[in-house]
């Protein structure tokens, strides 16, 4: 920033010179990327599509049978269930997730004693391997040996078991989401908070907004792209989730807690029904793409 | 894979007296059962023989999709599959598997008829699945590794005239002697959907006389036996664990070592650990036997199969070591050092049924055994039945009215499949 | 009337009490980790459950590195997912930064959206395509393998993410600095990246979270301990009748010791970047 340099370029609209190959500036930052990221999942994506369109019996080859597995999807009840119980799980536990997470993003953006260990400590949740989280939670859930049904007893004097009751078992599993990923959610915010210029919020505060008001109408609009890309990301893998219920659950009790992508694996490899596993895959992604489409839309221009 | 290359790396052993012959990989997945084959047996084996061994584990699930992604796109990167039975129709059909018959080898009359029969593909007896000729020859695609399945652990505290003999003898000690406010419960079993609750009601629904399937593959599951099988069962819940629906074999197997079980059947990677002090509080407490009778008297067949994949890069190697370990010297050297063994001679031999006393009761259990039913298209049958199973044991009821859900989903499953079902 | 002093004081405590809440909340599994990966077998399922194992013992611990081969995969994922992350951060930060700045016409907004699909689809649906073109190249088994898969997977979260905190950054700090003679390069290292940091820390911790823990690729693209990481070796401790508990915690634990240190020395960085002074 030596200002003794020389005026070398027009003031105005710095950002985008006027050279021609400048142009390609943006496109070449971004290429590597997109094509990148496209080839591993693009290519095998249509490998995906065409298993999809095919049925597998035992030693034949795959027969070619057009829309037919999507159209037996149509009257599956077994995974039109998972598809409403993905979604009550995603939604659920996405805007938990996404209230904590910023409650303890603000509780924790100004100075405070011990602050690094208390950051470090909270976002541990998230550093465990999902499946032994699973394994975890499966103990402290358990009925007999589980800490938390030891303490319901303690106080209730009646044991409970989580996992084998059909309405609780759903929010048990979403409350294991919410205990690993908050610190994503909070993470995230907290960075997106701290990265925020000083500025206008001296200016708000020397004109004398309360801190309700300065949050409302200054921090949350300015932290929107940020809680924007939060929530997207958050809920896209919250739609993809598997470890836990695997482990936790298997899917039961009865169906309570069948998610999809559950549907897909053993549709795909417990059952060896390659075809239809295929295109329940395919469906969902659909279902994803739209989900996604939908919610930038509606934040277009404001992000 | 050189056999020479890896020769000069090889560090097997110290003392490999022949030149290198190469190495077999095994894919696997993970149990307490092949402990004993992991850890002393194949450092032998590659002593004896100069084959290194490298041992591939992987959690049950992803070991099979690991072996169904190795098997069709032909990868070659396991010479021998450890399976469980029940996925001898799916490799064996698929073609997935070498024809052990074809590489020379010779089965003798030492194998345990049940458990070598499982190696077959075409089954030997019973029904073929649709799109498989019923004249076709069973061909032999692998051998029994451990022969595992499910048997009679009980209380010799408890039951101190010795086992009990029938079903009702189970639910009357339980009766008595349950008290739920000290954890003491009379019987346990697996409620988890799917597979682990239809293996806990499989010896039960035999035992009454039902069956999963009768003649042509007509669904027979909530017949009469097999509602009576399933009351039965639902009976036993007042006497069991508040938490059954969601235990799989790890609660358990648990419940019974922390000696808050009277009886259970289990699998036979259970055995060895109820006179462990570090697993168990119940040491010497735990007696072994077939399940009871009823009708009938059954176990449940369950065993580790291993078979040669059609991709091998070291097929030679690895029917040696199929050789090798059915070799009667070396069963009875497995069986004498806690191992479960497949030839009887082995089984019958004093030295290993001292050091294991639960030989005998193994032995009994393959001649009354049953396996899953042979089709590759079990597992989609088994989640459907295992989903409405789970649903009667939540609601402790409703027994029929389940069966026969299940029976109508599957009968539809089966249908669209190809099946004859009448 | 509640003086100002007084409310201060209020509101600290209940800073204070919702903040020890909160990590009680996240560190009580954490603890029963530790705790069980300490017992034996049989003090796992002993009820009522015990706070401290009464016979601690370290030999889950030695089983895992002795029997288990704990330290190829420690060493295979350290390996593989350093250089993935380490990839996919620089050459995901330059997209972000571009999808920030000059995503003005509408094609560069539909390229914008295509980066994010990889994450939408479910890995069930790519795992067999994907090993088939992989063994093509083969590349199975390699950590190379896993390091081009890894980073690919990565490329769209980083550019998502940082794009958003360099959004955050007002163009006028930019314009300024190159205003007074500046490249963009420069004005991209000193001034938006140091801004930016705070986000560069939160993408490389998630980044890093997020892939160490992937098991499923993992497992179909990998099979030996040559390659295999560390969530496949966790896994394989799920028997085909039960799970080793005591040693699945500690493989649970081991797991997490890297990530953990990694935040802890990062997270000082999450700090507000040094702020540009008087601009305007």
């Amino acid at each position: 920033m030596d200002s003794s340099l020389e005026l070398k370029r027009p003031p105005e609209a710095p950002l985008l010179r006027r050279h021609r190959w400048a142009r390609l500036l943006p496109v070449a930052l971004v290429a590597p990327t997109a094509l990148f990221a496209l080839a591993i999942t693009v290519l095998p994506l249509g490998y995906s599509v065409v298993t999809s369109l095919q049925e597998f019996r035992l030693g034949q080859p795959p027969a070619f049978v057009g829309l037919q597995n999507y159209q037996n999807l149509l009257h599956d009840v077994n995974f039109k269930n998972s598809l409403g119980t993905t979604l009550v799980f995603t939604i659920t536990a996405t805007a938990a997730e996404f209230v904590l997470g910023l409650m303890l993003a603000m509780l924790l953006k100004d100075e405070f004693p011990f602050q690094g260990i208390i950051r470090s400590s909270l976002i541990v949740p998230m550093a465990i391997a999902p499946v032994v989280v699973g394994i975890i939670w499966r103990l402290l859930y358990n009925a007999d040996v589980g800490l938390f049904s030891f303490a319901v007893q303690t106080v209730t004097g009646k044991s409970i078991s989580v996992l084998s009751s059909a309405t609780l078992a759903l929010p048990a599993l979403i409350v294991v989401d919410i205990w690993e990923w908050t610190p994503f959610m909070f993470l995230l915010l907290l960075a997106g908070i701290q990265s925020l210029p000083q500025e206008p919020f001296e200016a708000a505060r020397m004109d004398g907004a309360g801190p309700w008001n300065i949050f409302v109408h200054l921090t949350l609009p300015m932290l929107r792209p940020v809680i924007v890309v939060a929530l997207m990301i958050r809920a896209l893998d919250a739609f993809t989730v598997f470890d836990q219920v695997f482990v936790l659950t298997q899917g039961g009790p009865g169906t309570a807690t069948e998610v999809a992508t559950l549907m897909i694996y053993k549709t795909a490899f417990r059952f060896s029904q390659f075809g239809y596993g295929a295109s329940m895959a395919i469906t969902l992604l659909i279902l994803v793409m739209v989900f996604s489409a939908a919610v930038t839309r509606a934040f277009r221009g404001t992000v | 894979m050189a056999g020479g290359a890896v020769g000069a790396l090889s560090h097997c052993g110290g003392n490999a007296t022949s030149n290198n012959r190469g190495q077999i990989t095994f894919g696997s997945y993970a149990d307490p059962a092949l402990d004993i084959l992991k850890e002393v047996f194949l450092p032998e084996f590659e002593r004896d023989t100069g084959i290194r061994t490298e041992w591939v584990e992987a959690d049950f699930s992803g070991w099979f999709q690991k072996a169904l992604n190795d098997g069709q796109t032909r990868a070659g990167a396991f010479d021998i599959y450890v399976m469980d039975d029940l996925w001898v129709p799916r490799f064996a059909g698929a073609s997935y598997l070498a024809n052990i018959d074809e590489l020379g080898f010779q089965a003798d009359q030492d194998f345990v008829p049940a458990a070598l029969d499982l190696g077959f593909w075409p089954p030997k007896t019973g029904l073929r699945q649709p799109g498989i000729d019923p004249k076709a020859r069973s061909v032999l695609y692998a051998l029994p590794l451990i022969s595992d399945l499910q048997l009679l652990f009980y209380r010799n505290d408890i039951y101190s005239q010795g086992s009990p003999k029938t079903w009702g003898e189970i639910l009357q000690v339980a009766r008595e002697r349950s008290d739920p406010a000290r954890r003491q419960y009379g019987w346990v079993t697996r409620g988890v959907k799917g597979n682990p609750i239809v293996n806990s009601y499989f010896v039960l629904l035999h035992a009454f006389g039902g069956e999963m399937f009768g003649e042509s593959w007509k669904v027979v599951f909530n017949s009469l036996q097999a509602v009576e099988a399933l009351e039965f069962y639902l009976s036993l819940l007042a006497y069991e664990p508040p938490g059954v629906a969601e235990f799989d074999s790890d609660q358990e197997g648990a419940t019974l070592l922390q000696g808050n079980a009277f009886a259970a059947t289990m699998w036979t990677g259970w055995c060895g650990q109820t006179d462990d002090p570090a697993r168990s509080r119940v040491v010497n407490k735990i007696n072994f036997d077939v399940p009871p009778k009823q009708v009938k008297q059954v176990a449940k067949l369950g065993l580790f199969m291993a078979g040669i994949a059609a991709s091998a890069p070291n097929k030679a190697g690895a029917q040696e070591f199929l050789k090798w370990f059915s070799s009667p010297s070396v069963q009875l050297r497995f069986a004498r050092n806690g191992g479960i063994p497949f030839k009887l001679s082995a089984f019958q031999d004093e030295e290993a049924r001292k050091k294991s006393r639960w030989l005998d009761a193994i032995l009994k259990c393959l001649a009354c055994g049953v396996p899953s039913p042979r089709t590759s298209d079990w597992s989609k049958v088994e989640d459907i039945l295992g989903t409405e199973l789970n649903r009667a044991l939540l609601e402790r009821g409703k027994a029929k009215q389940h069966l026969d859900a299940a029976a109508a989903e599957a009968t539809a499953f089966l249908k669209g499949a190809g099946y004859p079902s009448g | 009337m509640p003086s100002f002093r007084a409310r201060q004081r209020l509101w600290l405590l209940a800073r204070v009490a919702m903040i020890s809440l909160a990590l009680i909340i996240a560190l009580l599994p954490v603890y029963w980790m530790v705790n069980t990966s300490l017992k034996t077998q049989v003090e796992v399922f002993t009820a009522p459950p015990t706070l401290w194992p009464q016979n601690p013992t370290l030999e889950n611990y030695v089983s895992l590195f002795v029997r288990r081969r704990m330290g190829s995969y420690l060493l295979n994922s350290i390996i593989i997912v350093g250089t993935a992350v380490f990839l996919s951060l620089v050459i995901g930060s330059l997209a972000g930064y571009s999808m920030a700045r000059f995503a003005k016409d509408q094609a560069q907004q539909k390229l914008n959206m295509w980066v994010l699909v990889p994450r939408m689809i479910p890995p069930v649906a790519l795992v067999v395509p994907l090993f088939l073109i992989l063994q093509h190249l083969g590349l199975i088994n390699k950590q190379l393998g896993l390091i081009l898969v890894y980073t690919a997977f990565n490329l769209p979260f980083v550019a998502w993410m940082m794009r958003s905190f360099f959004k955050e950054i007002p163009i006028d700090l930019e314009e300024a600095t190159m205003v007074d003679g500046a490249s963009r390069l420069r004005s991209f290292w000193d001034v938006v990246l140091p801004l930016a940091a705070p986000g560069l820390v939160a993408t490389s911790i998630f980044s890093l979270l997020i892939t160490f823990n992937e098991f499923f690729f993992a497992l179909i693209l990998t099979s030996t301990p040559a390659a295999a990481t560390l969530p496949v070796g966790t896994a394989a401790l799920i028997g085909k009748t039960q799970t080793l508990y005591g040693e699945m915690a500690a493989a649970g634990v081991v797991a997490s010791v890297p990530l953990v240190i990694f935040a802890l020395l990062v997270q000082r960085h999450l700090v507000r970047g040094l702020t540009m002074g008087a601009v305007k």
